[in-house]
């Protein structure tokens, strides 16, 4: 009986439940011995990811106070308050922060140094005063509000993958993700990416990241379902929900045509010269943690791009409403296949989030179509 | 240099009978938590919410009755004001399913500490490949669309290898725990 329950559990857990898997889920745990099962699956999940979490503490020598049992502890850590080091800052608590602390915000709190600088952490974050260099912000976002420098001493703070030098200056730093973003609302800051070598400068209004870039979301070649024998689009294709099961699969790029070089799987394209298919459908289901969503495409001739059934952006379309027989508004050289990027914020679900795609041919004449498409997490700073 | 760790909640008054109640259970609470959110980040934040709800409701609790069920409806509660103030649109449980949940993990109360010993001598037995999942997913925390795409995989595929390992977790620590009750 676990087979089959465990599979609905790991889906569960892995944020890849449909609605289907839903319902058979809460059907299978009406049964005692299966919500037993479930606890004992769950209760696991929690041990795995404290064993895992606390491996990887270990291993880069980083600490993170989040769960109720760190809290508790705390409680008597502040005990420790006595210990005869120099006091670098105190949070609006009163809570003193010396050399070697690390400061882990259960809520939004305030540091302020000595200097009248003032460091307001988000909740989540986790800044580190390791005394021996600057203080280094592991988790979560801060923002700064930092006085002006004397001269040739600027006031750093370290990310896991920049060193940021101010110079008296108002901004965000964030690390999430395996990455480190910065924001500068007013003044000046240089940013150095420790591993890439670079430096940049930010004036007002900049921002940058550093820190290794994370995987696509959807990779050029990712596997879609493709549904390119009739232009005609079924209902309701571009929600999460629609069977698509009967679509054949391939992965992209997608196209046809002579001079289509990077194209790794065919679209039909129908009766042939003069009588081609105006229009091909495409659809890939993804996981992501929510946020924003940045797109990267070339298309030959015009594309429509939905995200869980939402119509996100269109490129060389006309407006108003498109079916399978409305052209692309003009036929695209195949040697101008231009790559175009857009970002979206907040648009991505947490869990599965389903991208459907339309590309249109500007006629039936055209001798080549192309879609080649890759998303990738926005982080905002 | 000695570090200590400054946690900048609201300083809150000791206490040691809470402590004795809570520090038991939390195991408990924490999957509990996860069960119903299936977000380890916001599990976390949402037990630490509990935790202090718990301290400051002490008063209100009744030492005649078992702690663990009144703890896991106060995680309850907690959960239903998370999703609420958030709007999620992450499948929930009926009521019903949750409150069947918080019964198996009250029942569950001293067997968790014992599974979770039991669950690292089987993760030491796991092979290359199984270990290498399990810390993608959970060391480095790495989405199920990062480690398809590291694979070459569908999202589905890494699902199920992954289901399949935490099965054969959680037979080998069910296995181990008869073998001691033997």
């Amino acid at each position: 009986m676990s087979d089959d329950l465990d599979g609905l559990l790991a889906a569960c857990a892995d944020g890849v439940l449909d609605a289907d898997g839903a319902a058979a889920l809460e059907a299978r745990l009406a049964d005692p011995a299966a919500r037993r099962r479930a606890a004992l699956w769950f209760a696991q999940e929690r041990q795995l990811l404290d064993l895992h979490r606390g491996r990887s503490r270990r291993r880069r020598g980083r600490w993170v106070a989040a769960a109720a049992a760190g809290l508790l502890l705390a409680a008597g850590a502040l005990a420790w308050a006595a210990w005869p080091r120099a006091e670098l800052g105190r949070c609006d608590d009163g809570t003193a922060v010396r050399a070697g602390d690390e400061l882990a915000a259960v809520a939004p709190r305030t540091l302020r140094l000595p200097d009248g600088s003032a460091l307001a952490l988000d909740a989540g974050a986790v800044l580190a005063f390791p005394g021996d260099g600057p203080p280094l912000l592991r988790a979560g976002r801060l923002e700064a509000e930092v006085r002006p420098q004397p001269a040739g001493r600027g006031f750093v703070l370290a990310t896991p993958h920049s060193a940021i030098e101010v110079l008296g200056t108002r901004f965000s730093v964030a690390v999430a993700d395996g990455r480190s973003a910065v924001a500068v609302e007013r003044g000046r800051v240089r940013v150095t990416d420790r591993a890439a070598g670079w430096s940049r400068e930010l004036l007002p209004g900049g921002a940058c990241a550093s820190g290794p870039q994370a995987p696509p979301l959807v990779p050029r070649d990712a596997l879609w379902r493709v549904r390119d024998h009739d232009e005609a689009a079924p209902a309701g294709w571009t929600a999460p929900g629609f069977d698509d099961a009967g679509w054949r699969g391939g992965r992209g790029p997608f196209g046809f045509g002579a001079k289509a070089r990077a194209v790794r799987s065919a679209i039909d394209d129908g009766a042939g010269p003069g009588r081609r298919r105006l229009t091909a459908y495409f659809r890939h289901a993804f996981a992501a943690d929510g946020g924003g969503l940045r797109l990267r495409w070339r298309v030959d001739d015009g594309l429509v791009v939905h995200l869980n059934g939402a119509e996100l952006l269109r490129d060389n379309m006309p407006p108003g409403p498109v079916d399978g027989s409305t052209p692309a508004l003009r036929v695209v050289d195949d040697g101008s296949h231009r790559w175009h990027e857009r970002s979206m914020a907040g648009v991505l679900r947490r869990g599965v989030n389903l991208l459907a795609v339309e590309v249109h041919q500007g006629s039936r004449g055209s001798t080549d179509m192309l879609l080649d498409l890759e998303a990738v997490a926005a982080t905002d700073p | 240099m000695p570090r200590r760790t400054v946690n900048t909640s609201q300083s809150m008054p000791q206490s040691d009978a809470f402590l004795a109640r809570y520090l038991p259970v939390q195991e408990n609470l924490r999957a509990y938590v996860l069960a119903l959110v299936r977000d380890p980040h916001a599990a976390d934040d949402i037990l630490q919410e509990v935790a202090m709800a718990l301290w400051r409701q002490g008063d209100g609790y009744d030492p005649a009755r078992p702690f663990l069920p009144w703890a896991l409806g106060v995680a309850r509660n907690h959960v239903a004001r998370w999703r609420r103030d958030r709007a999620r649109d992450r499948h929930r449980f009926a009521p019903a399913i949750e409150e069947g949940l918080a019964v198996a993990f009250a029942e569950l109360e001293c067997e968790l500490d014992q599974r979770r010993a039991a669950l690292h001598d089987c993760l030491e037995r796991l092979g290359g490949r199984a270990r290498d999942l399990l810390r993608r997913r959970y060391a480095d925390e790495a989405s199920l669309a990062a480690m398809a795409h590291d694979r070459g995989q569908s999202l589905n595929a890494v699902n199920k290898a992954l289901g399949k390992v935490r099965s054969a977790l959680l037979d080998c620590t069910g296995r181990a725990l008869r073998r001691e009750g033997a």
